[in-house]
């Protein structure tokens, strides 16, 4: 990194000079943070000046965008390989990059399971299509697909997944009753239109940590105020609240 | 290229084709009763048919989607997933690029030449096969040109009931939208430069004929 | 001998058609009437082709339509001429020919597909794509087209008003021979007399909607009644078949015989014993008292007045009777008075100019 010492004297400056005028920030975010993104802004903007402009998507078109000149201000991705790969090709401000939220897993259905201990095994039990998101793209889907290896169920049951381009989309074919059941992001559960007829929390050991990474792209004073918001209580708040673990 | 992404091209033309077949065979009749009907309501279809030009895929793809699931309801396996769901996506989406010319060229053709040939003895099914198809014959190549060039580039539909599974539903736009997700750009620049010349070499083909056909029948 | 009987009525915003008739089963019969007064719309009911048309169509023993039932068009043998020649542009000439071979049974077919290729002078056209041959062509097609399918019965609707004199004059030869050759009847609609009369035998005058004359030509154009309508005033003609008694080359005339007289005619390439169609409009037919010597007109013949009729703008016609032969003479109010002309006269018709239409 050329000329660190400047930088860190920029920020001193910065902060001395106090905020500045309310500016506008626009963060890039990962279609299974968006719902608890969306309490965070809300709570942020009551005590900023600045406002946030919010554009959901997935991290692959994230990362194409950026690449072409995007004018976001920061993201929040899905994983930590998006935001490593622009880190190595220096479209993110040195230093920023950090873990927001640890991701959790779940299996959900829209028919009930009338075994209230019903885990994992219902997938070989009854029959009907299985919605994972992307494996290759996306972390959820990698995850899923990590969870059934461990439970020895993914040869058995790969003629019977369909792939969604996300976990959102993942949970679309299940709400929409095409695919009987779906893993998911815990974050959707706690979607207020939506109620799953049985959902399990798949545990944390079954899959490698979702590591959902977050950077600033723009250096701005707005941009780090937020920043500081949410790795601090009020965003871990609200983190927690829609099933994430803390990192 | 990954076998993968070369079968997603076939699979693309299989689809094309497919659905293309299914329009004309379905869109004949449509626009036969479009070009010829003085019902005052008419219009009302002819908007309806019209309606996927403004429809954005991804909400065609919405709503069949809950179609395809409220089968589900009753017990019905879903179409989603599956390429017969993908071919009813692909009628409806493609559905103006073949009737309008349809029934342009029916248009064209007008009442005369239908009238001479009842004359000469010809019933009406007889009339249409040896006076107006032949007749109609350019526009028949225009609706299948389009309906198949639009079929092979769709996208929102896919993308929203397709499933993305090899063989079935994983289409070339699909695979083309996956490598760039995947940040696999080479195998994302292979794969739409394939489907960019298949394309572009099936539209010179079917245009040349039809110049030809246009001065035969001149 | 059987015929044609049609009782049709048709309506449309601001027109009524009744059509009320019965002619011969046998020739050619005109149908003459003004733009707007129904000629085509009657035609295309005959055909089948207006379904909102009701009533009865017979001809001779077939029966076409009758109350609710109705023959749909391609089960009528109807061989129809448009106005526009309506050829199929994807197929050559020989091939709109034998369209209608396809639908009804080869056999009697091919006799008259031949017969309407050389009929129609079609030999050279055969392979040609419509789209290469000239407005009067095309309408021949058409023709022999409509006449290849082995019809019962011809329709002929205004076949000549696309075209213009030249191309018209090149194709009423090749309609007289249709006319003299078939033996299927047909109707041959126009607002133009002078078409008509060089082909029909029969002739209907069709005036808003409904038929105000129906009979054989001459009589239709003769029939006081009819001297102010579409065959009266400015119009007014006789036709007089006749045969060719003898020809004098030297002086250029020759001598035909009407039922009744004969008259002198100018002789271009005339054969004895031919068969014409003469026509005389009554313009160019004058009347004296005395048979004058000394005048340039050559056919001076002696005539009865049987009628006379008021005509358009202070003229009378004047039916004249010679034997069985009927001819019309238009003469101002002023030279009836002056000549003290009453019916039953005897007058000596002076005919000024005579065309020969065969």
């Amino acid at each position: 990194m050329p000329f660190p010492a400047y930088n860190f004297l920029f920020y001193i400056l910065v902060l001395c000079v106090g905020q500045a005028d309310a500016a506008e920030l626009r963060v890039a975010v990962a279609s299974n943070f968006y719902l608890p993104m969306q309490q965070i802004v809300s709570a942020y903007e009551q005590q900023s000046d600045n406002t946030i402009k919010l554009s959901i998507g997935s991290s692959g078109k994230h990362y194409a965008q950026l690449q072409n000149g995007a004018p976001f201000d920061m993201l929040f991705s899905a994983d930590s390989n998006t935001v490593y790969l622009l880190e190595q090709q220096e479209l993110v401000i040195p230093g920023t990059r950090f873990t927001y939220a640890i991701g959790r897993l779940a299996l959900v259905s829209m028919e009930r399971e009338n075994d209230t201990e019903a885990k994992l095994g219902v997938l070989a039990q009854r029959a009907g299509r299985i919605a994972i998101a992307n494996p290759m793209l996306a972390p959820y889907g990698r995850a899923a697909q990590q969870t059934l290896q461990q439970a020895g169920l993914w040869a058995q049951l790969q003629p019977r997944l369909v792939i969604g381009e996300n976990a959102s989309q993942a949970l679309q074919f299940v709400a929409s009753r095409n695919a009987r059941f779906g893993f998911v992001a815990a974050s959707y559960l706690s979607m207020p239109k939506l109620s799953f007829a049985f959902v399990w929390l798949v545990p944390d050991w079954m899959h490698e940590p979702i590591v959902q990474q977050a950077a600033i792209l723009q250096d701005t004073p707005a941009a780090r105020d937020f920043a500081q918001f949410i790795v601090g209580e009020s965003g871990a708040a609200v983190i927690t609240s829609y099933g994430y673990h803390l990192p | 290229m990954m076998l993968t992404d070369f079968n997603a091209v076939l699979l693309t033309l299989k689809l094309a084709l497919v659905s293309t077949l299914v329009l004309l065979v379905l869109g004949t009749p449509l626009a036969w009763w479009l070009a010829r009907s003085r019902w005052r309501y008419r219009f009302l279809v002819d908007a309806a048919v019209a309606l996927p030009l403004v429809l954005p895929p991804t909400v065609l793809g919405f709503y069949l989607l809950l179609a395809f699931g409220s089968g589900g309801l009753m017990g019905l396996p879903t179409l989603a997933f599956t390429f017969t769901g993908l071919v009813i996506g692909s009628v409806i989406y493609s559905l103006p690029f073949v009737v309008q010319p349809l029934r342009d060229a029916f248009v064209a053709v007008g009442t005369p030449p239908l009238e001479a040939a009842a004359t000469l003895g010809a019933t009406p099914f007889q009339a249409f096969f040896s006076v107006v198809l032949p007749m109609a014959r350019p526009g028949f190549l225009t609706a299948a040109v389009l309906g198949f060039a639009h079929t092979m580039g769709e996208f929102g539909v896919v993308l929203m009931i397709g499933g993305n599974i090899p063989g079935e539903t994983r289409v070339a736009s699909i695979a083309i939208y996956e490598r760039v997700e995947g940040l696999d750009y080479v195998a994302a620049h292979e794969l739409a430069v394939l489907l960019l010349l298949l394309s572009f070499g099936l539209l010179a083909l079917v245009y040349g004929l039809n110049r030809r056909a246009r001065v035969v029948g001149a | 001998m059987s015929s044609i009987r049609v009782d049709l009525q048709f309506s449309r915003q601001g027109f009524a058609l009744h059509a009320l008739f019965e002619i011969p089963a046998s020739g050619i019969t005109g149908v003459l009437g003004y733009s707007g007064s129904g000629k085509t719309t009657l035609l295309r009911a005959i055909a089948g082709l207006e379904p909102r048309a009701q009533g009865s169509i017979h001809i001779g023993a077939t029966c076409w339509q009758e109350g609710s039932y109705a023959r749909p068009v391609h089960q009528r043998r109807v061989g129809f001429v448009f106005q526009q020649p309506n050829l199929f542009p994807h197929l050559t000439v020989n091939e709109n020919l034998c369209f209608g071979l396809r639908f009804r049974g080869a056999t009697e077919q091919s006799f008259a597909l031949d017969a309407a290729i050389s009929l129609l002078g079609l030999e050279s056209l055969l392979d040609r794509s419509p789209a290469t041959l000239s407005g009067g062509e095309q309408q021949r097609v058409a023709i022999a087209r409509a006449l290849a399918s082995a019809p019962e019965l011809l329709l002929f609707d205004e076949p000549l008003s696309a075209l213009d004199e030249r191309r018209k004059a090149e194709l009423l030869p090749y309609l007289e021979r249709v006319h003299r050759e078939l033996q299927v009847p047909g109707l041959y609609v126009s607002h133009a007399i002078s078409e008509v009369t060089r082909i029909a035998d029969h002739l209907l005058l069709l005036d808003a909607g409904r038929i105000v004359a129906n009979g054989p030509i001459v009589d239709v154009l003769t029939d006081p009644e009819n001297s102010t309508g579409l065959v009266g005033g400015d119009q007014a003609l006789v036709v007089i078949d006749v045969r060719v008694a003898e020809t004098d080359a030297v002086v250029g005339l020759a001598r035909v015989t009407a039922p009744g007289g004969d008259l002198l005619i100018k002789h271009d390439r005339l054969v004895v014993g031919e068969k014409l169609r003469l026509q005389i409009a009554a313009h160019d037919i004058s009347v004296a008292l005395t048979k004058a010597d000394d005048s340039s007109i050559i056919n001076i013949l002696p005539t009865r007045i049987d009628a006379i009729s008021h005509s358009t703008c202070g003229q009378v016609i004047l039916r004249l009777v010679m034997g069985e032969t009927i001819l019309l003479s238009c003469i101002s109010m002023s030279s009836l008075k002056r000549l003290n002309l009453r019916v039953g006269d005897s007058v000596f018709a002076q005919i000024k100019a005579v065309a020969v239409l065969t």
